[in-house]
């Protein structure tokens, strides 16, 4: 309790007064920490920097050579080369500026593999030297193929990172490190992949988290994964007692996250090329996503949601036929949307043709009237709702003098 | 228009009100002491000020703009209604227009001040001078916050935001604290005690990381008047600082009455309650047309005086007299502060009741008189709640109405005491080691601390000890902060105890939220079938979930509200140290202290006579804290001189010591007399002897209680002498209180006096 306080540094500085000396502390004491010369060798790394470690290791291919068109990086004709998966293991998930990074990953396409790059930061005063390393590789990204310059488009030239959640932690905490240590950091065109799984899955999974993807998407089981809740802990443990075996499992994590991360996006391009064949993706979503570059695809397969009885699905199709005033086939949409799934909003935008278009007074009344019996006793906005529109009906009803 | 002056001599010629007044001071009118605009203020800024009106300065304002503009930092004490606000605008906003990277931070201790403030500062802003004013706070939307950090040039904020919002995420904040100029601390006199105590440190780390990319700013810190406004504020930022006293705004005349409500039954000596006649004092001057602020000493004593008012002004034919009055306090959603903000600057709500939550300075457009229903916990709070009433020039009036405690019943009869003491000092512990710690695990994790890095003083132990605990980390001469957790998280500035309860209106099917309390308060004021007052509406509570931390209510009409009976109780429960000091025994340990609500009263509205109880299940509200025990041994000197004081006295003087103690401890341990609890016992069950508990008011304890133990000497000698050489006759709130019994036959003073002579000379 509180009142231990006192009496422990009381015995702190005995102790200290009675060694002479400052922090003879286990585990962080100079001569057991290990200087340059001594600091323990990591297995399968190479020592880089005073405290910077890196290796590479290669994988067999995940990504086709190239794509001949790819939705997730808006552009005909991409090189799988130029594209770099990227991922970094923190020791907190405040972003704040007491979160540090001490492992980045970075994957690419190359001479027919897939090649990750592991870079290591073994302890805290190398950080420096370590983000120098991640900043040449991201300046490399950044101007990938930049020898190419007849290309006129600056993006079709340059590489693009790929991230799941990069955008709102990955990038923020490795920008905070950088500011820190008084430099910039240089990026190149981002693709965060949690935006496209969301925008397709929310609703359908509870977690859409790179690990219950894999699991629950592309059905991948890792069995006997280190969870990542626990690597935090596991480099402090190192740190403590600079012993490289609690760093094995926290490595292969790493790594496994890159290459789920490029099935990903492995897994995305299919699905957008192809929809027929990802019969587990919900229509209407992937429906919308399409319907940006390719309307007639899009379209359909959102028309393909109404018809399964997707009611958002069908209020879409609905306000698009209303926006291009094609009125006979909107209200029939509302009509077996409202009649068939009770939707009240489909009933509105049927009351609102009713009033503001047809100007059909009797019958938007009378469809209010069927519209009360339908609702709930403890619906009461939607009731005010109709009450608003009703008493307006009236009040026109009575100036025009019928 | 309404003649505050001719209000008042018809006041001071009406037989029933002048019956009750004890005292009637009048402070005479002062000249303002003017100065021109110093010639180096951008003519843009003075255009600003001149079509609002402002034609010169002050006397102080020009001295705070000219210390500033040395780059000194300054300390100014500011009654109500002298212009504090233009102390700081003025420097500030001339040294931002000169340079177009320089930045400003303006600190406030709430959120009601700051949006205040804001409103000021769009106002001068709009007029031409262009200056980014943001507001950072945790009412503050996301995109509005990237926008404040990117370009804000002067931002609001509060200490808590900047504990854990701004500091912990310093990164995002490069341009902003590269180039501060510039800290305005204001009400810096609320600093005080343990929660003084955590801005000092917050300071410090604020400067820490400042230095850290290169700035330097000035502060400047506004204060009321305290005892001690320089030495508060140069122990708040940690470095020195010029200060400016000098009040040269005008001001009208003053009155200030002193009111004790009359007897209503001579038999048993009760008087007229402070709530009915507080309210009716006010609905008198309201309807004469006096806008009126009145302070009530709780949140219900604010809704009932509210309900009153409107109740006795409630008439359709005239839309209540035009008169439109309204409560304002702690837990109305956002909007309806602002509301309510809005209507008294712009004069649509002529009276305000509210507790102390508008004491602080907020511009609320000159009201003319102040009601207290209650004298406030201190004089210096008495004489800020009486000066929001008054403007420039005009006469002003405030009225002071006695409770019937007796410490009001002291006050109102000793005018010399009220006007005679010099307002309290505030004081801080800024090395307070606890508070200490737990900033300096922030400030780790803020920066890397080097070895021999000071931080207010030398700290290389304490990262000793937190290296041992294992959240930082000792490598190449500096410690890392090496830890998963957000320490900001786990530090609160306040003794907040938990989150709020969400009160909802579950009227008709309804789900609208209307409010929130704490939950210690929501145990008293929002059990099972309480009757809740929001804004004069009324809401019976069907539900109060502490576990989910919501409070259904619906809409009732009844004619009585409810009020709680709160039990406190105390239990020791460890003994860590015993030892013998002063003849008696000190003890320091573990308690617990429980409070609990298990009845209610029914009180009828307006006579307020009790209708009824009601039982309330609800568990304890507990605290596990530190405490100090002086036990009175019977072969001590001082059980022996306890057994000499006559055995029908003893309860009465063992609780007389305790709030002596309580007087005195404050200004030994550097803290806050709300910083401290203070129990009594004739017999604890445990320790089987007369026992006076003094314990921290914070859970797990801040180390007061460790710090009476190794003062409780000297303190119980200064207790000695100030009972020894206190003027007054029977006690007094400066001493051991006032003695409330009708017609006693001893001079409870005297008993105590001795009691402790004996007992110290041992």
């Amino acid at each position: 309790m509180a009142g231990d306080l006192g009496e422990r540094l009381e015995r702190l500085k005995e102790a200290r007064r009675k060694t002479g000396q400052e922090t003879a502390l286990s585990g962080s004491s100079p001569s057991k920490l290990g200087c340059r010369t001594g600091d323990p060798l990591i297995p399968g790394f190479t020592r880089i920097g005073s405290y910077t470690y890196k290796r590479d290791v290669s994988f067999q291919p995940i990504l086709p050579p190239s794509y001949e068109r790819s939705y997730l990086a808006s552009c005909k004709a991409l090189g799988t080369d130029r594209l770099v998966f990227f991922d970094l293991e923190t020791t907190g998930l405040s972003g704040g500026a007491g979160t540090f990074v001490f492992l980045a990953g970075f994957g690419r396409m190359k001479d027919r593999c897939f090649s990750v790059s592991q870079y290591f930061l073994s302890d805290y005063p190398g950080e420096r030297e370590f983000l120098a390393f991640l900043r040449d590789e991201l300046k490399e990204t950044a101007s990938f193929g930049s020898s190419e310059a007849s290309v006129p488009d600056e993006r079709e030239i340059s590489g693009i990172l790929v991230s799941y959640n990069g955008k709102s932690f990955d990038i923020p905490v490795l920008r905070n490190r950088f500011l820190m240590s008084g430099s910039n950091l240089i990026l190149p065109h981002h693709i965060d992949l949690l935006y496209p799984i969301r925008f397709l899955f929310r609703g359908t999974y509870p977690e859409l988290s790179l690990g219950a993807v894999e699991r629950c998407i592309l059905k991948m089981e890792r069995g006997g994964d280190l969870p990542g809740a626990l690597v935090p802990g596991r480099y402090f443990s190192f740190l403590k007692g600079r012993d490289p075996a609690f760093l094995e499992e926290v490595f292969s994590h790493h790594i496994q996250d890159i290459l789920s991360l490029c099935r990903i996006y492995a897994y995305l391009e299919s699905v957008l090329a192809d929809p027929e064949s990802h019969p587990e993706v919900p229509r209407f979503p992937l429906g919308r996503l399409l319907y940006r570059h390719n309307r007639e695809l899009g379209l359909s397969l959102i028309r393909e949601a109404m018809d399964r009885g997707d009611t958002r699905a069908g209020l879409f199709v609905g306000r698009l036929y209303k926006k291009a005033e094609e009125w006979e086939e909107a209200f029939t949409i509302w009509k077996c949307l409202y009649t068939e799934r009770r939707s009240f909003l489909a009933l509105v935008e049927m009351l609102k043709y009713l009033e503001h278009r047809l100007h059909d007074y009797r019958a938007a009344l009378s469809l209010i009237e069927e519209g009360y019996t339908r609702l709930l006793p403890f619906e009461v906005e939607k009731r005010e709702e109709l009450n608003k529109r009703k008493e307006r009906i009236e009040r026109k009803i009575k100036n025009m003098g019928l | 228009m309404p003649d505050t002056e001719q209000v008042l001599s018809e006041l001071a010629h009406d037989q029933g009100f002048m019956s009750c007044v004890t005292h009637w001071e009048t402070l005479p009118s002062r000249e303002g002491i003017f100065s021109p605009f110093p010639s180096d203020v951008d003519p843009r800024i003075i255009s600003a000020l001149k079509s609002r009106g402002i034609e010169c300065l002050y006397s102080h304002q020009a001295e705070c703009y000219t210390a500033v503009r040395k780059g000194q930092n300054v300390v100014v004490v500011t009654p109500t209604a002298s212009g504090k606000t233009l102390c700081y605008n003025l420097p500030v906003l001339n040294g931002l227009l000169e340079r177009r990277e320089a930045r400003a931070l303006y600190l406030f201790p709430t959120k009601a001040l700051s949006f205040d403030q804001q409103a000021e500062l769009n106002e001068i802003v709009l007029e031409g001078v262009p200056v980014k004013v943001s507001t950072y706070d945790g009412d503050t939307p996301s995109s509005v916050r990237v926008s404040a950090r990117e370009s804000g040039r002067i931002v609001i904020s509060n200490p808590d935001m900047l504990h854990s919002g701004i500091l912990p995420n310093h990164p995002k904040w490069i341009k902003f604290l590269s180039n501060l100029s510039y800290v305005v601390i204001d009400e810096v006199h609320t600093y005080r005690g343990v929660f003084g105590s955590h801005m000092a440190n917050l300071i410090r780390r604020l400067k820490r990381v400042v230095r850290f990319y290169g700035g330097n700013p000035v502060f400047i810190a506004l204060s009321a008047t305290i005892g001690n406004p320089l030495e508060l504020a140069v122990n708040i930022i940690g470095e020195d600082a010029v200060l400016i006293e000098k009040n040269g705004a005008p001001s009208g005349e003053k009155h200030i009455v002193l009111y004790n409500p009359p007897i209503v039954d001579s038999v048993q000596g009760i008087r007229r309650g402070v709530v009915l006649e507080s309210q009716k004092i006010a609905l008198n001057l309201l309807r004469k047309g006096i806008k009126t602020i009145v302070f009530a000493r709780s949140r219900i004593a604010t809704e009932l005086i509210a309900s009153y008012i409107r109740k006795s002004l409630e008439n359709i034919f005239t839309d209540n007299e035009r008169i439109r009055v309204e409560s304002y306090r702690g837990g109305y959603l956002p909007h309806e502060r602002r509301e309510i903000e809005l209507g008294l600057r712009d004069g649509n709500i002529r009276g305000v009741v509210s507790t102390t939550a508008l004491e602080l300075g907020i511009d609320i457009g000159g009201l003319d008189a102040a009601v207290l229903a209650g004298f406030p916990g201190s004089i210096a709070s008495a004489w800020q709640q009486a000066g929001r009433a008054g403007r420039r020039s005009s006469v002003s009036l405030a009225v002071i109405v006695a409770s019937s405690s007796p410490v009001d019943q002291y006050l109102i009869r000793h005018s010399d005491y009220f006007f005679g003491r010099s307002p309290e000092s505030g004081f801080i512990d800024s090395r307070n080691l606890y508070i200490l710690l737990d900033h300096l695990k922030c400030a780790a994790y803020e920066l890397p601390f080097t070895r021999g890095e000071d931080f207010g003083g030398d700290v290389g132990e304490l990262l000793g000890y937190l290296e041992e605990e294992g959240v930082v980390r000792f490598s190449e001469g500096s410690y890392y902060w090496s830890d998963r957790s957000y320490p900001a998280e786990q530090v609160s500035l306040r003794s907040a105890s938990g989150e709020n309860i969400v009160i909802i209106d579950t009227t008709k099917g309804r789900q609208t939220v209307i409010g929130e309390m704490d939950r210690p308060s929501a145990k008293e004021l929002l059990f099972d079938n309480a009757v809740y007052l929001h804004r004069g509406q009324q809401f019976m509570v069907k539900k109060l979930d502490i576990e989910n931390k919501t409070c259904f209510v619906e809409e009732s009409d009844v004619n009585y509200y409810t009020d709680s009976i709160v039990k406190t109780d105390i239990k020791l429960l460890s003994r860590d140290s015993e030892e013998n000091a002063c003849h008696a025994t000190i003890l320091t340990g573990d308690v617990l202290v429980r409070s609990q609500v298990t009845k209610y009263k029914k009180l009828a509205f307006f006579t307020h006579e009790s209708i009824g109880y009601g039982d309330i299940f609800l568990p304890e509200e507990e605290m596990h804290t530190r405490s100090a025990v002086i036990l009175l041994p019977p072969d001590q000197a001082s059980g022996k001189a306890f057994a000499r004081v006559p055995v029908h006295l003893r309860e009465e003087a063992i609780a007389r010591v305790g709030s002596l103690l309580q007087n005195v401890a404050p200004v030994f341990l550097l803290c806050d007399r709300r910083d401290l609890g203070v129990a009594e016992r004739l017999k604890d069950p445990e320790t089987q002897l007369p026992s006076i508990f003094v314990y921290d008011m914070y859970p797990g304890g801040t180390g007061l209680a460790d710090g009476f133990r190794q003062k409780v000497i000297d303190i119980l000698n200064a207790a000695s002498d100030l009972i020894a050489n206190c003027p007054c006759e029977s006690g007094c709130p400066s001493c051991i209180g006032p003695d409330s019994r009708i017609s006693p036959e001893d001079n409870l003073k005297i008993v105590v006096r001795d009691f402790l002579l004996s007992w110290t000379a041992g």
